[in-house]
């Protein structure tokens, strides 16, 4: 029964994106909203940049400021017209001031760095092929080590995901993407080739082994794995929940896929995805309500093994309804003595017993860590096509 | 488990209203995405006519019209 829920979740999904392509497709693509804090208050503005990343327009629409002081304001904008995110954005440097009005001009420029630091897509310098390569690299790190059950290499994957998707990239696997698949904002792979391989490879590695993209190479996670270790493993706060709160509460995060895709396929535009904490941390720019949400989850993940990832992360529910497609899942041979030692080391809580004491690894739960395979001590789970074979 | 469970769940519906503030403020910070026109508020008919005059040419390149002599909107709302 358990199955049929999430098959039907993933249909609904599938739907959702299905309709909402064609809603968008009649309509005109957004341009980006910018707010700038001008003299007389918050300013307006609307943006609009190329695929390969150069601004092509950019309007005032609402603003309080003083139009004497603002008369050259066309002139003002136009220098902004065919810069990119490598410009600097700066009064005095590259931006002459209206005269007369540098706290306008300089609000003006200040939000405009700051959105294409954030959101225009960077200038292809450089082969697309080297970042999707070294993704590809981690992916197979990724997948060795949980075919050979290698923790150390695990780490090795989770590390080099922290520092190359958060730290140097600031790419990582996000709602933002899926829902801008889903409004049509696909990317050219010369211009973001990352934002290919991560959609690609993680949807080949779930279908193919399960959620090795949340397990061994997220670099929010690895965070959270880390804070997990911060604090003793008996410390009261990290006494488990009861199965039955913990298994409604993991609804949230498919309820919050469904919310935050559909807002943006009905809005046509991503304004609402952008939630994640990750997305605050890595690009160090969020509203205070996003860091006050990051700041909890952070804390959350200290006596709650992967709170975001259990419980919230919306792209980790898609990656769970993919999951339960796999191919191939972790499964218990005819050696299992049902001992339960499988159920109580995994950290996610993803394996259920059966009556007969038998484990169950639900796919949708489990994140490959192979955790499980290295503490049975019949070695009576495997990972394959094979099915349970009764005594 | 019953102390954990009461704090575990006040802590997972925190978080789930703290989201669905960012999601609210996401969206009411973007002009025009939950069906008002954008439109531009700044009346050109004050201060110095040289200026007001500039700001209003800019205002017609852009495509914008004045409505009802109160605001600027989009010509093609």
């Amino acid at each position: 029964m358990k199955k049929n829920f999430y098959i039907i979740l993933a249909g609904l999904f599938i739907l959702l994106l299905a309709w909402g392509a064609h809603h968008n497709s009649t309509l005109p693509s957004s341009p980006a909203s910018l707010i700038a804090q001008g003299y007389g208050g918050p300013m307006e503005m609307a943006m609009t940049v190329s695929d390969r990343g150069a601004i092509t327009e950019l309007r005032v629409l609402r603003h309080n400021e003083t139009s004497s002081f603002i008369g050259n304001l066309d002139g003002f904008l136009r220098q902004f017209i065919g810069r990119t995110r490598e410009d600097s954005f700066i009064v005095g440097k590259d931006i002459d001031a209206i005269s007369g009005a540098t706290i306008t001009s300089t609000a003006i420029t200040t939000a405009v760095r700051q959105k294409m630091k954030t959101s225009a897509p960077p200038v292809p310098r450089s082969s697309p092929w080297l970042p999707f390569s070294i993704t590809l690299g981690l992916f197979l790190i990724a997948i060795t080590a949980f075919l050979r059950r290698d923790n150390a290499l695990r780490w090795a994957a989770l590390t080099g995901g922290f520092v190359y998707f958060g730290i140097l990239t600031h790419t990582m696997l996000s709602i933002i993407q899926v829902v801008q698949a889903g409004l049509g904002h696909i990317p050219a792979f010369t211009v973001s080739p990352l934002w290919w391989a991560l959609i690609l490879f993680t949807f080949i590695s779930t279908l193919l082994i399960g959620r090795i993209y949340c397990g061994s190479l997220c670099p929010f996670a690895s965070i959270q794995e880390v804070l997990f270790q911060l604090t003793p493993h008996k410390h009261p706060l990290k006494e488990r929940v009861t199965p039955h709160v913990d298994r409604k509460t993991r609804l949230i995060k498919y309820g919050l896929l469904f919310t935050v895709t559909a807002l943006c396929l009905i809005l046509g535009n991503a304004s609402a995805a952008n939630i994640e904490p990750f997305v605050t941390l890595f690009t160090g720019y969020g509203s205070k309500l996003a860091l006050i949400l990051l700041t909890l989850m952070l804390i959350m993940a200290v006596f709650n093994f992967r709170f975001w990832c259990k419980y919230l992360c919306p792209v980790g529910a898609l990656t769970s309804l993919t999951a339960v497609f796999s191919i191939n899942k972790i499964r218990p041979t005819k050696d299992c003595t049902a001992c339960g030692i499988c159920s109580n080391v995994c950290p996610t809580q993803a394996i259920n017993t059966d009556a007969s004491g038998v484990p169950d690894v639900d796919p949708a739960e489990c994140i490959s860590c192979a955790k499980c395979l290295r503490a049975c001590p019949q070695h009576a789970l495997i990972f394959g096509r094979r099915c349970h074979e009764k005594k | 488990m019953k102390k954990n469970n009461a704090l575990f769940l006040a802590l997972a519906g925190i978080s789930v209203v703290l989201i669905g503030a960012i999601m609210a403020d996401n969206i009411t910070s973007m002009p025009g995405s939950y069906g008002e026109p954008a439109a531009v508020t700044a009346p050109p008919n004050t201060g110095d006519t040289r200026a007001t005059e500039a700001v209003r040419q800019k205002f017609t390149r852009l495509g914008l019209v004045l409505h009802e002599g109160k605001y600027w909107k989009n010509a093609d709302e």
